[in-house]
């Protein structure tokens, strides 16, 4: 029941009318079928993993970094003076198929490990016109509990209680040189929290999309849908819209969300901003790759 | 070559040390439920700046106050001090960031979630009291 809607989008997903171009191509014989490159270009979208993997035997380092809010005004910069979170990463594919990475975010002090795996990489022709990725991540919250004086006990006593996790099904496809789009149905799993109403399950389905407007740079949009939010308490879905900017084999992503976390159970379920009342940061992705 | 060999199975048995600690589906309601009955959390007495009200501060808009204190002052609020924090309270924006009733910006930015029930439960009992420098 719970996973009810969830289950109507993957099966009303139009797969097949991805399958138009074959019987054009049918006579022709030894027609190039090597898998579509760079759907988009990097792992990361803004906030969301995508359908990308790093190459093979590629470590890619990667800095991401949100500023504060826009509301905060004149006084604050427009956020630029503070309120900022950072995550480093350390990400690591060996056959350009598995990648494992580990993170830290300085938002509840998380530190996160995931696993991604390529399993369905999108073809020009034949049945392979979606790619698909298997994304599993944890995370573990390293913060000393903020009530422990007035509430008289620690929440983190047990070390399950600081453990989260998200899994996801990326699904995306480039339509053309200068359009791709992607749907990943999401869970995301919170070991213990805070009020009797809230739920330790949440289902969402986010999108994302990548249009190319010169051969340099492209426009980025992405969205959390919250199927199943976990929490009676006010959150708002995660929106984000990008620039990425190619400098020489390396992408720099420049965007506004108005998301504060930077680990997928923070942005996803607990955004405590909102576009309308300019709660939105600037903020930058950074990503080094090394082949070792 | 060899030292790189060995990389990859070490990250994933790092991976693996994460996952491993298993699914569980606590609720902190549930498993102290005096924080439901509010059993635990006494706001019969009066409520202090010294005593209850500054503890949870520092504790919560920055380690030591980093956020509000009087060099960052984010948004123009200072609050490690009584007379910082009496402005604050003021304007109305003190409580209304904490409570999250959407008059100003949702409260302690870096945490996703609002100050536990208990903590609020006393900033408020202290501001209906006067927020007096006691």
């Amino acid at each position: 029941m719970k996973y009810k809607y969830l289950l109507l989008f993957v099966l009303l997903f139009p797969f097949g009318l991805f399958a138009q171009t074959d019987d054009l191509l049918a006579g022709l014989e030894r027609v190039d079928n090597s898998p579509v490159l760079a759907t988009f270009k990097g792992t990361r979208l803004i906030n969301l993993h995508t359908v990308e993997v790093p190459g093979r035997r590629t470590l890619d380092f990667r800095i991401a970094h949100r500023f504060g809010p826009f509301n905060g005004g004149w006084y604050d910069f427009y956020g630029l003076d503070g309120g900022a979170s950072i995550r480093m990463g350390l990400e690591y594919s060996y056959d350009g198929r598995l990648e494992f990475g580990i993170g830290r975010t300085s938002v509840e002090k998380m530190t996160d490990a995931f696993l991604k795996y390529r399993l369905v990489r999108q073809r020009p022709h034949g049945w392979q016109q979606v790619s698909v990725t298997l994304f599993s991540s944890a995370y573990y919250t390293m913060l000393r509990d903020p009530d422990k004086i007035t509430n008289g006990f620690d929440k983190y006593a047990r070390r399950s209680s600081r453990l989260s996790y998200a899994h996801q099904i990326i699904i995306a496809r480039k339509f053309s040189e200068r359009f791709s789009l992607q749907i990943a149905p999401t869970l995301v799993h919170i070991n213990q929290v805070d009020r009797i109403s809230d739920r330790n399950d949440a289902v969402l389905l986010t999108g994302a999309t990548r249009f190319k407007i010169t051969k340099r740079s492209a426009i980025t949009l992405e969205y959390g849908w919250r199927a199943l939010g976990y929490s009676r308490t006010q959150h708002y879905d995660t929106l984000g819209i990008g620039w990425d900017i190619e400098t020489g084999g390396h992408v720099f992503q420049m965007f506004l969300t108005n998301s504060i976390g930077l680990a997928e159970p923070q942005f996803l379920l607990r955004t405590n901003n909102k576009w309308s009342d300019a709660g939105i940061r600037l903020g930058f992705n950074i990503s080094r790759a090394f082949t070792i | 070559m060899k030292k790189i060999f060995w990389l990859f199975p070490s990250l994933l048995l790092l991976a693996g040390l994460l996952f491993s600690s298993g699914c569980y589906f606590d609720n902190l309601q549930e498993l102290h439920p005096e924080l439901l009955l509010d059993n635990n959390c006494d706001t019969t007495v009066v409520m202090s700046y010294q005593t209850h009200i500054k503890p949870i501060l520092s504790n919560s808009c920055g380690s030591n106050n980093s956020c509000h204190n009087a060099q960052s002052a984010s948004g123009g609020v200072i609050l490690e001090n009584y007379t910082g924090v009496k402005a604050a309270v003021s304007s109305g924006k003190f409580l209304s960031s904490i409570i999250w009733d959407g008059n100003a910006s949702q409260m302690p930015q870096s945490s996703p979630t609002k100050l536990g029930d208990c903590s609020i439960a006393k900033i408020q009992k202290w501001i209906n009291g006067g927020a007096s420098d006691n």
